[in-house]
């Protein structure tokens, strides 16, 4: 059932409109973009609208094919008797009544015409009329790596469910044998990670600690340097880490600095959209490509920190200490020799803390002065944990944020220093690095991004249209079935999504507790 | 064909063309300078206008209308809300001080549209308006 159909009543005023509005709602849920949303919904006002004052009765049908959506309308009367002059801008036949109301502006044919990609109309004075028109739709970009890099240990899962409520894009579910991540809808931000008290969510590692004889280069985040509590400083990690066989030592910081620098300038001189966001978090990025896809033009067309390095240090041995699933997948993804190999810096904490201490009484650099705190000034928000980001881009969308020229946003609180990689409490670990950060960041490059970012389809129901939409009605049957108390207790985040699971058949084992009779068992 | 697309891409916020046009106001900011009342109960700080329609032909309404724009209008009859709704138009404003019907008024309470109506015609509306929107945006870089 690929077609929706509506009656219209001739002579209903107050009701014209609530065709295309069903239609629109419709559209909407299926994913249909914004610009051949409109066209449609304008295309379909108008023929509802020439139905209502010209017509008795007439039925607006629309049947969604993958690539266009087929619009016929059909009335039982009276017919047009000169088509070419009806179809004229300003030619209308509309009653005082429907002037009075706004009608007969005799610009109903030619809009439709103006929106639509292909337009036909028949005429019968007998029988009535017939209109076909399509609105075509632009292929759906499908962004090639879907792959993410939070990886779940079901054996250590306590059922808690904090991951459920933490996941800002509902991509989490616990089914009977442990968690399970909808890939399609995950960001590789660290927020389930964090949740998780028994370890049972993690980022993907895949390779064994690094042996002397590599000569690589290694690169670390700050959070790093700073995660050895008073004990060790941040230099005396270096210079630990410098013992172990590496080529040298370079940290993210140095090329997150220069695309802050790069990206402040572009914001302030460049850019003609604003307020410009930031691309410096990927896990953001990801989340703007996928729920806020209407900001994708503000996005700074720069790399990230880690894509940079990926750009600067591309055929030589490197090692790069990632913080986040996010930057796993961008080092993760399309590797091959010439590129950097992800490392989870866990894995060295032991060596480097024993090294540290052993060199202690000789490794001990100048006393630091504290640098001035990293300020990027009064037209720029910085703001950092999911939470924030979220409202924020919501404001953003809204158009709310004007007055700012750009928008710093950072998926962990307190940006990588609140990865959950790292052991330190976020403020402290930022506030220790900004006291030594001036004397260890070397000058580095920043990139341009030389293709541009596209919008993510988060859901796609199924990929013939007409199964899609048998499925969005039956999920929107099943939602209204549920207690909608979104209380996760079957394993899904909402009610909305237990149904979306139900109808997908990926809700293997998941009941509504709250349904004695268990109905959707037998699904 | 030039006006479908501009406004087929006036409904995705920041548009340049919109921009070079205004910056974008609060609506409450705006109709301080125009002494309109309101009488829905959306707060209209949190509605962002970008631009103004104002026309009283249903198809013109439907084809200029997208999300940010204020519509004003001289029609008061329930399809302006159902067109406002189906365009994502936030805000619409009558004029000459007109008393709309409480139907009209139930509806656009229920879609969330705030109702707005001038006591000024068309004309001195509109004046208004166009110099506050140019004014602000004259006045940012």
């Amino acid at each position: 059932m690929n077609t929706c159909s509506y009656t219209i009543l001739g002579g209903d005023f107050d009701r014209v409109g609530l065709a295309a509005g069903s239609l629109k709602h419709r559209l909407k849920k299926l994913g249909v973009p914004p610009d051949a949303l409109r066209r449609a919904v304008i295309a379909a006002y108008e023929a509802e609208a020439n139905i209502v004052v010209h017509a008795g009765k007439g039925m607006l049908r629309a049947v969604l094919e993958p690539s266009r959506i087929d619009v016929e309308v059909t009335d039982e009367g009276p017919g047009i008797p000169d088509i070419d002059l009806a179809m004229k801008e300003g030619f209308s036949t509309a009653s005082p009544a429907a002037r009075a109301l706004g009608f007969g502006a005799g610009m109903g044919l030619p809009n439709m015409k103006r929106n639509s990609g292909s337009f036909s109309i028949e005429s019968d004075l007998q029988r009535g009329t017939r209109i076909r028109f399509s609105i075509d739709l632009p292929r759906q970009e499908i962004v090639g790596t879907l792959r993410n890099s939070v990886r779940i240990a079901g054996e250590l899962c306590r059922g808690c469910m904090r991951c459920l409520n933490a996941c800002p894009t509902r991509a989490m579910r616990i089914r009977p044998e442990g968690p399970e991540i909808l890939t399609h809808l995950c960001i590789d931000c660290a927020a389930c990670i964090d949740a998780c008290d028994a370890g049972a969510v993690g980022i993907a590692d895949n390779i064994d600690v690094p042996t002397q004889s590599e000569h690589a280069l290694l690169v670390v985040p700050a959070s790093f340097l700073v995660d050895f509590g008073p004990v060790v400083e941040p230099h005396q990690v270096l210079d630990a880490l410098s013992t172990m066989g590496f080529r040298g030592i370079r940290m993210i910081e140095e090329w997150e600095a220069a695309t802050r620098q790069a990206v402040l300038a572009y914001a302030r001189e460049e850019a003609e959209i604003r307020p410009v966001l930031s691309p410096v978090c990927p896990a953001v990025v990801n989340l703007i490509q996928m729920r806020f896809p209407s900001l994708l033009p503000h996005v700074a067309p720069f790399l990230s920190a880690v894509e940079a390095v990926r750009e600067d240090l591309a055929g030589e041995r490197v090692f790069l200490g990632v913080s986040c699933p996010a930057q796993h997948t961008l080092v993760n993804t399309g590797r091959s020799s010439s590129t950097p190999v992800p490392l989870m810096l866990s894995r060295l904490r032991g060596a480097v803390f024993s090294a540290a201490i052993r060199h202690r009484d000789t490794a001990t650099g100048p006393p630091r002065q504290p640098g001035p705190e990293e300020r990027a000034g009064p037209d720029v928000l910085q703001a950092s944990g999911l939470r924030h980001v979220l409202n924020i881009l919501d404001k953003a969308e809204n158009g709310l944020l004007a007055d700012f020229v750009l928008l710093e946003l950072l998926a962990c609180e307190q940006g990588c220093f609140g990865s959950p990689a790292g052991g330190e409490e976020p403020f402290i670990a930022r506030h220790r690095w900004q006291r030594v950060r001036r004397d260890l960041v070397r000058p580095a490059k920043a990139f341009r991004r030389k293709t541009p970012l596209v919008a993510r389809a988060g859901m796609r129901l199924d990929d013939d249209m007409s199964r899609a939409v048998e499925k969005l009605l039956e999920i929107d049957r099943l939602t209204a079935d549920l207690p909608g108390k979104n209380c996760g207790m079957c394993g899904a985040p909402a009610c909305s999504d237990l149904a979306e699971d139900l109808v997908l058949g990926r809700a293997q084992g998941m009941v509504c507790p709250h349904r004695a009779d268990g109905q959707e068992k037998s699904r | 064909m030039a006006i479908a697309d501009r406004l087929g891409r006036s409904s995705v916020i920041g548009n340049q063309r919109d921009r070079e046009l205004v910056t974008p106001m609060r609506l409450s900011d705006l109709i301080r300078n125009v002494e309109a009342r309101i009488l829905t109960t959306r707060p209209s700080r949190d509605v962002e206008i970008q631009r103004v329609y104002a026309g009283d032909r249903i198809s013109d309404l439907l084809s200029q209308g997208a999300a940010k724009t204020l519509m004003i209008t001289n029609l008061s009859g329930i399809q302006i809300l159902h067109v406002a709704e189906l365009m994502d138009v936030p805000a619409i404003c009558l004029v000459n001080d007109i008393a709309p019907e409480p139907e009209l008024l139930g509806v656009a309470e229920e879609h969330g549209t705030v109702l707005l109506v001038s006591p000024f015609g068309m004309f001195e509306t509109c004046g208004r308006l166009y110099e506050c929107l140019h004014a602000a945006s004259e006045i940012r870089p």
